[in-house]
């Protein structure tokens, strides 16, 4: 085996490496910012992550036939997330009576915007 | 009664009703001839009820004969016994809410509810005072976040030794014989109220009995206690001296009828923990009166959110669907909430209605077997009503959640859906608002008639706003203090 081969073995390796690493980073960033993580489950995985139990949310959303919201609405349903967790959004939000309503139920609004979105995964 | 008689006495009462009866008995000590003219005898009789026939049109609303009972203690005889004082937010004026407020503030009344308390046999006056019930009862209410909905109380009139709330009639009919310048006088209808010809005061009232008898009272004062119906069809039957009737330059007499709407499941509350004090659904003695909790409005809700009253009761146990589940699992689990042990439950309510001076009783041309004209009823529910009640509903459900208490999910949203399952309280009132405008109301704060200072009408006719409490504890309390004035002029 020559030098010269020996040194291309080693620069596919390292490019190859260097792929794994960026595409690795591109998917684990948030977790490692600590924010949130990619979950199985489509566009919304990383969303749909603070629901405790995502197929009663996903239930309640295909039965209520709940509409699913702008995007608008989805980045500030995000960076809410990421900024208080459900629970603590869902007090601020029933303190506030920022509520809506899926099939009746009277529920944080953000909450039911979850169940819009699991209903689609 | 021989026909043609003329009796003299100072007070003429017409109809021996809870009102009626009140006011006589509240007389009893008094320098004062007292006849009291009931339409009915002492039990049912399907000829005199026939008297209350009328047609109505609008939404769909219990037939007029059928809310009433014409024979002494009126619709006592059937009541379900419920009490519970209006509040002092339903006395108050409201910018927001056209033709509200009465003349005088709940405190007025306040002297009197204790007296009515006991008329009616509903144990110790304490109503809304949850630390006394707490400690009875041995059991707090459901803890509700802070907001705009609390537990409110209902008593019941209880016969004494019995289960059934307290018939005027039966309970009091021994207590009248005993008066001994009161005349009862049944099976007497009032046909007639005969102003002078000078319309200035009420000369004389026209009586008939169903066998042809006719006679002639001449009093110096009257009050008619017929109900809220039957008050303002003598008073714009009565329309021989003046064309429009009695007391109706304002174009008044009629108009504003109110009833409590009762819409059935309107709701289903959860309850995680699966603990709901029994008092909620069942009729339970406590200290000495029957008490049941409702959920209520509180006056600051209602005056930042401009809502009528509502009194909410939680009914059957209900189970629930597919989608209840899921609801339950989402919102509990999102909040970490233990929802292992929930239970269901129907709600209930009783309403307020706005006044409206376009729900209105007035004359058709039909006559009943006394020649009297009938009344036509056209019956109302705003939308904005409906839309009050849920958004009370609403909040309750912020409350139970955001305490972590349970949820609540709103059963009824399309004006059909909430008139398919409308039953009403049986509650008439309005028809002779109480305002001290005679352009805006027919009788004036001490319930004189505009116009005819000797005769003055008792009952909840006159309620001018009406709150979402039962009628009956509060007129009588009202009742009570027109007796207080009515002495006054034999003083």
């Amino acid at each position: 085996m020559s030098a010269r081969s020996t040194t291309s073995r080693r620069a596919a390796v390292a490019v190859l490496a260097l792929a794994a690493g960026a595409t690795l980073a591109v998917r684990e960033w948030p977790r490692w910012l600590g924010r949130h993580r990619l979950v199985p489950g489509g566009r919304y995985a990383d969303v749909l992550e603070a629901l405790r139990d995502l197929g009663a949310a996903a239930r309640l959303g295909s039965l209520a036939g709940l509409a699913i919201p702008d995007d608008a609405a989805i980045k500030r349903l995000r960076e809410a997330l990421w900024s208080e967790g459900l629970a603590g959004l869902s007090r601020r939000e029933l303190a506030s009576a920022e509520l809506k309503e899926a099939g009746g139920w009277v529920l944080p609004s953000s909450l039911v915007e979850l169940c819009s979105l699991a209903a689609r995964t | 009664m021989p026909d043609g008689t003329t009796l003299t006495p100072d007070l003429a009462i017409i109809g021996g009703g809870a009102a009626g009866i009140s006011l006589a008995l509240a007389l009893a000590n008094a320098p004062i001839s007292v006849v009291i003219l009931e339409s009915g005898g002492t039990d049912f009789d399907p000829l005199t009820q026939r008297l209350y026939l009328g047609s109505q049109k609008g939404v769909p609303y219990l037939p007029l004969d059928g809310s009433r009972l014409r024979f002494l203690g009126g619709s006592t005889n059937h009541w379900g016994g419920w009490c519970r004082p209006l509040e002092a937010i339903d006395f108050e004026t409201r910018s927001w809410l056209p033709h509200s407020g009465w003349p005088f503030p709940r405190q007025t009344l306040e002297p009197y509810f204790a007296r009515a308390q006991a008329l009616v046999e509903a144990g110790p006056f304490i109503y809304d005072e949850p630390k006394r019930w707490t400690a009875v009862l041995d059991t707090a209410p459901l803890a509700l976040a802070q907001g705009g909905i609390y537990t409110s109380w209902f008593q019941f009139s209880k016969t004494r030794g019995s289960i059934l709330p307290t018939h005027f009639g039966s309970r009091y009919a021994s207590d009248l014989q005993r008066i001994q310048n009161l005349r009862l006088y049944t099976y007497a209808n009032v046909t007639g109220l005969r102003l002078s010809t000078d319309a200035a005061h009420l000369d004389h009232i026209d009586v008939a009995t169903l066998s042809g008898r006719r006679f002639t009272i001449k009093p110096k004062y009257t009050v008619l206690a017929a109900g809220a119906i039957e008050n303002a069809r003598l008073l714009l039957a009565s329309n021989d001296v003046l064309r429009t009737g009695v007391g109706n330059s304002g174009d008044c007499v009629g108009r504003y009828f109110a009833d409590h709407p009762i819409p059935r499941d309107t709701a289903t509350m959860v309850v995680f923990n699966g603990k709901l004090p029994g008092f909620y659904r069942d009729f339970i003695d406590a200290d000495g009166a029957v008490v049941r909790a409702t959920f209520a409005p509180n006056a600051g809700y209602r005056t930042s959110r401009k809502a009528l009253s509502s009194l909410t009761t939680v009914d059957d146990a209900v189970e629930l669907d597919d989608l209840g589940r899921a609801a339950i699992a989402t919102a509990a689990s999102s909040l970490g909430i233990d929802y292992s042990a929930a239970k269901a439950y129907s709600l209930g309510c009783g309403m307020e209605l706005a006044p409206d001076p376009a729900r209105r009783v007035y004359l058709t041309t039909e006559r009943d077997q006394l020649g009297m004209q009938r009344l036509c009823l056209d019956m109302r529910i705003s939308d904005s009503d409906l839309e009050s009640y849920r958004a009370s509903l609403t909040e309750l459900g912020r409350q139970l959640l955001a305490a972590g208490t349970g949820m609540i999910r709103l059963d009824r949203k399309t004006r059909a859906e909430w008139l398919s399952v409308m039953d009403w309280g049986n509650h008439h009132m309005g028809t002779t608002r109480m305002h001290d405008d005679p352009h805006q109301g027919v009788v004036d704060s001490n319930l004189a008639v505009h116009g005819v200072p000797n005769l003055f009408v008792a009952g909840s006719s006159t309620f001018p706003t009406y709150g979402a409490s039962n009628p009956t504890l509060n007129l009588i309390a009202l009742t009570l203090r027109l007796a207080d004035h009515i002495r006054s002029f034999f003083r």
